[in-house]
C-alpha cells in the first residue's frame, strides 16, 4: 500500500512491528499511523492511519467518520452497514460517509484493512 | 507531480468495488490485484482515493518475489497474510516480515529494496509492494 508522505526529501527510513498481541483482542486496531497512535508504525503523513483487525465470527466494530477512507476485506466476509455483504476483495471507498458497524460473517470471520485519509491528491 | 489538497467540503459517497473489478497483472511469478491504477493499468478515474495511491493484493510465487527496485518520496506499507516476505534494502535494513508484523518503508530521497519469498510455498502478501515499471 503506497501512501503519499507530508514531507518530500525525508532520509529513507525502515521500521517493523510486530502487533499480533494487540489483534488478538479483537477489534481494530492501528497498524500505521501519522497521528502518534501506540504501538503503531509511524508513516510520515499526519492525515493517515491505516487500521487492521482480525475479526472472529459475529464481532462487529465501529469504522470512524472519516473524510475518506477505504475498507479492504482481506480475509472472510463482512456486512457493513449501509452497504451489505463484503466478501474477499472487495472494498468501499466511503467520503464523509459518517460511522458505519461492521460485522464480521458468522462463519467465517474477517480480516479487514481500513485506510482513514484526509485531504486528496491533484495530478 | 502531484500535490496534496486539503480543506475541500465533502460530497458523501460510498462506492463499493467489487473482487473482480480489480486491475489483474499474472505473470510467472506473481498474481497482483490492483485496487487502483497501477503499472500499465491506467485508468485516470480510478488513480486513487484520498491519500492511498496504490493498494496491490499479491500472491508470490515460492522462492521468487520483487527484486531490488528503486522508490522516492512514499510511504510503503506492507501486510502479509500468508507467508513471508524477506526484505533487504539499501541503506542496510533485513527483516522478515510474516502475517502480525507491519512493515513501513519511507523511500524518502530514495531507496532501492527488494521483497522476496523465501518459504517453499506460495504466500499471499497482502497489499505488499510492487516496482512500479516492471512489466
Amino acid at each position: 500500500m503506497w501512501v503519499v508522505p507530508d514531507t518530500k526529501g525525508i532520509a529513507p527510513e525502515y521500521e517493523q512491528l510486530d502487533i499480533n498481541a494487540q489483534l488478538v483482542k479483537g477489534g481494530l486496531v492501528p497498524i500505521a499511523s501519522g497521528r502518534g497512535h501506540d504501538a503503531a508504525i509511524t508513516i510520515h503523513q499526519k492525515h493517515a492511519v491505516l487500521w487492521g483487525g482480525r475479526l472472529k465470527p459475529g464481532e462487529t466494530a465501529q469504522v470512524s467518520d472519516a473524510p475518506k477512507a477505504h475498507l479492504f476485506v482481506a480475509r472472510g466476509a463482512l456486512d457493513l452497514e449501509g452497504t451489505g455483504v463484503m466478501g474477499r476483495g472487495d472494498a468501499v471507498r466511503l467520503t464523509a460517509a459518517g460511522s458505519r458497524r461492521l460485522t464480521a460473517d458468522g462463519t467465517a470471520g474477517a480480516e479487514v484493512l481500513i485506510w482513514e485519509t484526509e485531504g486528496t491528491i491533484k495530478f | 507531480m502531484s500535490t496534496i489538497v486539503q480543506g475541500h467540503v465533502q460530497t458523501p459517497a460510498v462506492d463499493i468495488r467489487r473482487a473482480s473489478e480489480r486491475f489483474h497483472t499474472q505473470i510467472s511469478w506473481l498474481d497482483s490485484w490492483h485496487s487502483f491504477s497501477f503499472s500499465n493499468h491506467y485508468d485516470p478515474a480510478n488513480t486513487h482515493h484520498g491519500l492511498l495511491l496504490v493498494s496491490n493484493d499479491d500472491t508470490v510465487l515460492a522462492g521468487t518475489g520483487f527484486r531490488t527496485h528503486p522508490h522516492q518520496n512514499m510511504e510503503i506499507v506492507t501486510w502479509v497474510l500468508d507467508g513471508e516476505l524477506e526484505h533487504k534494502d539499501s541503506e542496510g535494513h533485513t527483516g522478515i516480515i510474516y502475517p502480525g508484523l507491519a512493515q513501513r518503508m519511507s523511500a524518502g530521497t530514495g531507496i532501492w529494496h527488494s521483497e522476496m519469498n523465501p518459504e517453499p510455498a506460495s504466500g499471499r502478501a497482502f497489499y505488499s509492494d510492487v516496482g512500479g515499471s516492471r512489466y
